[in-house]
């Protein structure tokens, strides 16, 4: 991470207009405890009140490391119950990095804030019918299969 | 030569500034070696 992701000019910048980046070894105590790690790198996205939303384990090179980050924010912001600043995050992914891992289940949950918003089901079925579309092989597109039987 | 990570080190500073702009935090669990 230290030598190609965060040297890298896009994740900087969006690191820094968009997060409070935090580094701790992974042996600091209690957070290492408090939070499992278990593996190197480990980046959890907290809430501002230290309330876990999204982690990653493993390398993530620049173009896959921005998409996952905004999938932690969106996923914070969903569970805070915030969905317009949710949809802005994963529309960002769906649409500026379509081919990252974190773009399938972006689009799952893309539906779900997008039904919790405004009561309306057709965003489940939008999602179920983006999945088998452009990402029919993803864990995703099976989970959203339920939502094909919506009228 | 462009921006660098300035990267908070401390959990009670980072919850705090995050508090304030009610911003998440980016947690990075590294092995420095």
């Amino acid at each position: 991470m230290d030598t190609v992701s965060y040297p890298d000019s896009k994740v900087t910048d969006f690191i820094l207009n968009n997060v409070i980046p935090l580094r701790v070894p992974f042996d600091a105590e209690p957070l290492a405890s408090d939070f499992n790690v278990k593996w190197t790198p480990t980046i959890i996205t907290v809430d501002w009140n230290g309330i876990e939303h999204h982690r990653t384990v493993g390398f993530l090179p620049p173009e896959e490391l921005i998409p996952s980050i905004l999938l932690g924010l969106a996923k914070t912001y969903y569970e805070l119950d915030q969905f317009p600043a949710a949809l802005q995050a994963l529309e960002k992914i769906i649409n500026e990095y379509p081919k990252s891992g974190s773009a399938p289940e972006a689009v799952f949950l893309h539906g779900v804030c997008g039904y919790k918003n405004t009561h309306d089901p057709k965003h489940l079925k939008q999602a179920y019918e983006k999945l088998i579309a452009e990402y029919k092989d993803s864990e995703w597109a099976k989970r959203a299969l339920p939502y094909r039987l919506i009228q | 030569m462009g921006n660098t990570i300035k990267w908070e080190t401390d959990w009670k500073i980072a919850l705090s500034k995050a508090q304030d702009e009610k911003t998440p935090v980016l947690v990075d669990f590294f092995n420095p070696g």
